[in-house]
């Protein structure tokens, strides 16, 4: 790449690198430490190269790829000769690619891009890391290697996947702004152009500003359905939407955008929820309690949905429905005391490891073990913890593909690396998985807690209405009475609910319930 | 008089002890309003029926029907068909025939039938298919006219064939297996005057017909 590309590449980067001090990439704080003390790293001549890799290129000439590669662990090894680990890690990890070992070359190649970004190296390292990190499933091994460093020279396609990974793993690390100017280097070409803007979406939402995030969240979102992207982008997109119109108050778009998630998808479920609540600040409780009777099919049972019937107990209360609003609520209880107590007990004392196993035998053979199902239903479709174990499973297999040559140095070296890069994944994706499990249950124990004030206020409004109604029974009856038979639409099927749950109807639930409230006993009056 | 005295007792109980629903979501109040999956408003149905007529009491014919029905809204359509088959003597009429009786009944076999009919299907339901699978399908009842055409199972040249003008009443089942076809069981009945010159004889004869068969719909809109 034409060097006056790269650097105007790189100048919304730099613009705001200088406004942001905390980023340093270790080579720029090595070269202020030598500032400062005066000195002037003097580089290695080419002989002393040559010297270095000597016995790296004897083996080579020989055709011996396993002895090279033991002699570059050695030279690794070596801290007397650190100005040439970069090229030795680069080097390893064509020797690693050719041996077949995937998982260990893209260590080996990260740890060379992590130390010297600029080298000569750089640009087919990394091309040949990307291929790497999507043949074993582990692209974020990249991401922190790229948000210290996008440079390199490389074509712009590349550059933008570069920035679109030091993009994510800045937002992980919460520097938004420095994600977002990330994002603005990948070009509208790139197959990573629809994630960029999706994750630009997701950042501008995390800082508050939902109205910003609808144009990046819209062109995802085209950009996606021109690509051809699979139904999962588009549904995400489309989620992302609808819950930045909720933020942004408005709610009948918001309600557009959960309406068009497919039926087919993971995130239909969620999508409904999400709308319930938009109907709800339209003070539409017929359109909530609509939504969530999907919810409360026998189809979603094992589904956690705590806040999805609290808010159908809040809309019915909301139309005086307090009888039935007391029922959910006993039901409520009923449902999730129990995975509250199982979770507080089995989440307390449980390690990272633990968790992650916990959820990779679910996701692989659907047991739970000790947790209840349904708080880790939503984990089966989850992409992240699907790339995580897959990378996990690659790395174990690796490592055991490796004892298989444990007789070469290089083999218990590069076994080490991989083998941490796996308990890396466990130990972050466990903590992760832990933390939801966590606030799950710290969720739950608010939840139950407050709907046992919300009973005693429930019980008090029923014996209200009752006396009410011993009064005003008649008027009740002609309010009924008069409820207006809702106008079908022509080539629409009308079916009347008789209490039973058919697999088709799921999502087309109507309500037309009459607020039951009494002059004087209206909600908003209490 | 005490059973019917506890049975009276009971149901009054029963009457005030009615769980009361003021307060709680009724079924009423929910609906389930669907796009109808299986639309035939505006629709051509063109339909090929294989059956018989197994119920006469001389003769059993196979036959085959062709129908093109014009369905002008979801309920109602206007079917146009034309039928042809051939009556073989059965097992009553051989048995006659046989030197034991040595009788020779009069019978007439059937040829063929064309009838214009009107279609009103008033119901479109669904059918829960052992939990695996939702079968949709309407019933429909047909009401019309037409013209049958017989002859006389004797070898006679000279009566020639028996023609006749008639109702049509018939009931079916349509099951939709895609937007542009359907498999459809029938019974039709097909009550038409018959001049038996024979015997010099006016009858009404009833021609109850059982068939399946399958049908294209045209594109819809």
């Amino acid at each position: 790449m034409p060097r006056r590309a790269l650097v105007l590449a790189l100048l919304p980067l730099g613009w705001f690198l200088s406004l942001d001090q905390s980023w340093a990439g270790p080579g720029d704080q090595q070269a202020d430490q030598a500032a400062e003390e005066g000195e002037e790293a003097e580089p290695p001549t080419e002989e002393e190269r040559i010297e270095a890799f000597a016995a790296v290129e004897a083996e080579l000439s020989k055709g011996q790829k396993a002895r090279a590669a033991d002699a570059l662990t050695t030279l690794i090894s070596d801290t007397e000769r650190e100005y040439f680990h970069a090229e030795a890690y680069a080097r390893l990890g064509q020797l690693l690619m050719e041996l077949d070992l995937s998982y260990g070359a893209l260590v080996a190649y990260s740890r060379a891009l992590a130390l010297d970004p600029g080298a000569e190296f750089a640009g087919q390292a990394i091309e040949r890391s990307f291929e790497l990190a999507d043949r074993v499933g582990d692209t974020a091994i990249l991401e922190p290697v790229f948000a210290q460093n996008v440079g390199g020279d490389v074509d712009r396609a590349t550059r933008s996947r570069m920035a679109y990974l030091a993009a994510r793993e800045n937002y992980r690390q919460g520097h938004h702004n420095l994600a977002l100017s990330l994002i603005k280097l990948v070009i509208a070409e790139s197959p990573v152009y629809a994630d960029a803007k999706m994750l630009e979406g997701v950042v501008l939402n995390q800082q508050g500003r939902a109205n910003k995030a609808l144009a990046p969240l819209q062109t995802a979102l085209a950009a996606a359905e021109k690509s051809g992207r699979d139904s999962r982008f588009v549904n995400t997109a489309l989620l992302n939407l609808g819950r930045s119109y909720y933020a942004s108050g408005n709610f009948p778009r918001a309600i557009e955008h959960f309406a068009r998630v497919s039926r087919e998808s993971d995130f239909w479920l969620e999508a409904q929820f999400e709308r319930a609540w938009a109907h709800f600040r339209l003070e539409d409780m017929n359109g909530t309690i609509a939504m969530l009777h999907n919810h409360d099919s026998p189809f979603f049972e094992s589904y956690y949905y705590p806040e999805g019937e609290l808010l159908r107990v809040y809309a019915l209360f909301l139309l005086c429905k307090f009888p039935e609003a007391s029922l959910e609520i006993d039901e409520f209880k009923e449902r999730y005391a129990p995975v509250w107590e199982i979770l507080k007990t089995s989440t307390a004392s449980m390690s990272p490891q633990e968790a992650f196993d916990t959820a990779r035998r679910y996701v692989d053979e659907g047991d739970p073990g000790p947790i209840p199902e349904m708080v880790l239903q939503p984990l089966r479709g989850e992409a992240r913890l699907a790339a995580a174990i897959g990378a996990a499973e690659q790395a174990e297999d690796e490592v055991a593909r490796l004892k298989n040559i444990s007789a070469n140095p290089f083999a218990a070296q590069v076994s080490s690396w991989v083998s941490a890069r796996g308990e890396e994944i466990v130990s972050r994706e466990g903590e992760r998985i832990k933390a939801r499990l966590a606030k799950r249950s710290d969720e739950l124990a608010g939840m139950l807690t407050n709907v046992e004030i919300s009973k005693l206020d429930m019980l008090q409004m029923e014996t209200r209405l009752y006396e009410q109604a011993s009064v005003l029974g008649k008027q009740l009856d002609k309010a009924r009475q008069v409820q207006r038979k809702e106008r079908i639409r022509k080539g629409y099927v009308h079916w009347p609910w008789q209490g039973e749950y058919w697999v088709d109807e799921v999502g087309y639930y109507r309500v037309s319930a009459v607020p039951e409230c009494p002059s004087g006993l209206r909600a908003s009056e209490e | 008089m005490l059973a019917a005295g506890l049975w009276a007792s009971t149901s009054e109980a029963q009457e005030t002890v009615k769980p009361l629903d003021l307060g709680m979501l009724r079924d009423s109040e929910i609906s389930v309003v669907q796009k109808r999956l299986y639309s035939m408003e505006k629709r051509v149905e063109l339909g090929l029926h294989l059956g018989a007529l197994p119920f006469d009491a001389y003769t059993i014919a196979p036959l085959a029907r062709f129908n093109f029905t014009l369905h002008r809204t979801e309920t109602i359509g206007f079917e146009l068909s034309a039928s042809g088959g051939y009556g073989f003597k059965n097992w009553a009429f051989r048995e006659l025939e046989s030197p034991e009786y040595s009788i020779s009944p009069e019978a007439y076999r059937y040829l063929g039938n064309v009838g214009l009919a009107v279609e009103w299907s008033p119901a479109y339901a669904k059918l829960n298919w052992r939990g695996k699978r939702v079968l949709h399908h309407n019933h429909y009842f047909l009401f019309g006219g037409g013209l049958t055409v017989e002859a006389p199972v004797i070898d006679a040249d000279e009566i020639g064939l028996a023609m006749g003008p008639g109702g049509l009443v018939g009931a079916g089942m349509r099951i939709f297996v895609g937007q542009q076809s359907s498999l459809r069981v029938e019974i039709r009945d097909d009550i038409f005057v018959q001049k038996r010159a024979l015997t010099g004889t006016t009858k009404i004869k009833q021609n109850v017909a059982l068939s399946v068969g399958i049908s294209r719909f045209s594109k819809g809109r």
